[in-house]
């Protein structure tokens, strides 16, 4: 019988705690940005796009340092918040999930940028010669079109939130029960002779948390596929 | 009532539209592709922004570039049917219908189930837009702008994405709400059975420029009419009524203005006012009548002008009475061999005649 170990259960909890809130918190900035970049046309339309794709083409590290220096306790950031609410960051779960939410940005964007430039545009002007306001047609038009992509957003995002490693270990550091996920429990493992086991313990709970994730993503955009009639020409 | 005056430039496009249309009318926005008609609803409904002028709908100003007025597309109350239906695709039937009703607007133009009658979308309702047929989709699109209780309707050839038999079907529900409905309606065509079957008046347009304003019958005098038609479908339509009928024969007698004419027998009673259609490649001219024929209808009239069209043809304009307007194609060499000139009198021998019902509403 497979049965986890305290160490096991920490990582993982503490993995799905930090994807939760990473990808909880940064869904609605990922799709007000989604929105500007598929719906508008503006001067630096073209350096939005690259800032938020940045995390996806720099070393992790590179991001996990950034962080660090921007929200350290001496940072730019960091400073006054510290001195205002008392709250240091760094070497915390909040920061693992800073820094997860930052790298999974861009993934969560591109997916639901994706879906939003695939929806009529037409559909909204209907939407407008019919009386809708403006966030009206936000949410009875564009969001439940989008929702297929909003959806598979979450679910990229959260699977790279738990795969996190280079951002989160520069950042929140690799302690563990505090900020140790699963992969930096297993890179601790790799690192000390004889845990091969165990390692392969943790690998396999990685895979297979990927996998629910994934098919939970598939089996609810089918559902609403359905729902538009895509894939099917049912009619009550 | 709405009046429009505006302008608008796009590129080396250049729109210089200024019309009206009446309350219970249908009002043909007609031109060849390009010729700005759905750019000119669009400033209508807000979806595209003039560069001057007005537009008014029911004594209220959505658009005024000098008053500085410009009302969004939700605040002006405009019914817009598309070409496409443009559904909401996540919503069944019912839920699209009722999508924009608004219950501030006083009175609703029409109510849900009388519109769900007159469309005849009862059996619809539960269904999602992607299992319903080209002519349910747009006949739901036209049941959502009216529920929307607009104070004037929009529709951008809703009809020219369907197929013949649809294509009848959809025009025919247009023209019962004609009859139920005061508000303006705007349709905009290139297509002269579409405006036969429905127009009451015809805004001409080329080129972004409002060339006439008139009934149809006025309109068919342009040359820019005739062009946008099409060499195949350059046509006149006249005016006529049921005079008598000759069921031996299998006709029916039609009176025109200058004559008459003789059409298979119709189940129309005398008195009822028609429109015909005379294309203009089924019209043939002779200078004496000819004497032993089995042509049914020949007409004198008087050649008003000849136009050169394209190599080897030309479109001579005839008048027939006192001002009704008659196209014929010929052969340029036949022309020739004719020798005829303008004002000279000639015969026109009409191979085919389509009989519109309808008429003046």
């Amino acid at each position: 019988m497979f049965t986890l170990s305290e160490v096991e259960i920490d990582a993982l909890w503490l993995s799905l705690k930090v994807a939760f809130w990473a990808v909880g918190a940064s869904l609605l900035p990922a799709y007000a940005v989604a929105h500007l970049l598929a719906r508008h046309r503006f001067i630096g339309h073209g350096v939005i796009n690259a800032i938020v794709h940045l995390p996806l083409v720099l070393p992790p590290v590179v991001v996990g340092y950034g962080l660090l220096v921007l929200l350290g306790r001496r940072g730019p950031l960091g400073a006054p918040l510290f001195e205002l609410f008392s709250v240091s960051l760094a070497f915390t779960w909040q920061a693992a999930a800073i820094a997860a939410a930052v790298m999974a940005f861009p993934l969560t964007v591109r997916a639901i940028r994706l879906s939003i430039e695939a929806i009529d545009p037409g559909l909204e002007a209907a939407a407008r010669t019919l009386g809708a306001s403006f966030w009206r047609v936000q949410l009875t038009i564009v969001l439940p079109l989008a929702l297929p992509g909003v959806l598979t957003g979450v679910v990229l995002g959260f699977a790279r939130c738990l795969g996190e490693f280079g951002a989160t270990i520069t950042f929140a550091a690799n302690i563990p029960g505090q900020t140790q996920t699963l992969p930096l429990a297993l890179f601790s493992l790799t690192e000390a002779p004889g845990n091969d086991m165990a390692a392969a313990r943790l690998a396999v709970i990685g895979v297979a948390l990927a996998m629910i994730a994934l098919l939970t993503s598939e089996v609810m955009a089918r559902r609403i596929g359905r729902r538009l009639g895509r894939q099917t020409r049912y009619s009550p | 009532m709405i009046e429009v005056d505006i302008r608008k430039t796009l590129g080396t496009f250049t729109l210089n539209a200024r019309f009206g249309a009446a309350a219970g009318k249908v009002t043909a926005l007609f031109g060849r592709s390009g010729a700005g008609k759905t750019t000119a609803i669009d400033c209508i409904a807000g979806l595209a922004r003039p560069d001057g002028g007005r537009v008014v709908i029911n004594g209220t100003t959505v658009f005024d570039h000098d008053g500085r007025v410009n009302r969004p597309v939700e605040a002006r109350r405009v019914g817009y049917v598309f070409q496409e239906a443009r559904l909401f695709p996540h919503m069944p039937v019912a839920d699209n219908l009722t999508y924009g009703r608004r219950q501030t607007d006083g009175p609703p133009v029409i109510g849900f189930d009388a519109a769900v009658d007159l469309l005849d979308l009862r059996r619809l309702l539960r269904r999602m837009p992607a299992t319903l047929s080209g002519g349910e989709r747009q006949r739901v699109a036209i049941g959502r702008a009216l529920l929307s209780n607009p104070a004037v309707l929009l529709m951008d050839e809703p009809v020219s994405a369907l197929d013949g038999h649809r294509r009848q079907e959809v025009l025919n529900f247009v023209a019962d709400l004609k009859a139920a409905l005061s508000i303006p309606i705007l349709f905009v065509s290139h297509r002269l059975e579409d405006i036969l079957k429905i127009a009451d008046d015809v805004v001409l347009m080329n080129a972004g420029q409002v060339v006439d304003h008139a009934p149809l019958m006025k309109i068919t005098h342009h040359t820019v009419f005739q062009r946008a038609l099409g060499i195949e479908e350059a046509s006149a339509v006249l005016a006529a009524r049921v005079a008598a009928h000759a069921p031996d024969d299998g006709l029916t007698v039609l009176a025109i203005d200058g004559g008459q004419l003789r059409v298979p027998l119709l189940a129309t009673p005398p008195g009822t006012e028609v429109h015909v259609r005379v294309r203009a490649v089924d019209v043939a001219l002779a200078r004496r009548a000819p004497l032993e024929s089995s042509f049914l209808n020949i007409l004198p009239g008087r050649v008003e002008r000849v136009f050169e069209v394209d190599t080897g043809a030309i479109e001579v304009r005839l008048t027939l009475g006192a001002e009704n307007t008659l196209w014929a194609r010929v052969n340029q060499r036949a022309w020739r061999d004719l020798g005829l000139t303008a004002g000279a009198s000639v015969f026109a021998i009409m191979e085919k005649i389509t009989v519109e019902p309808g008429g003046r509403s």
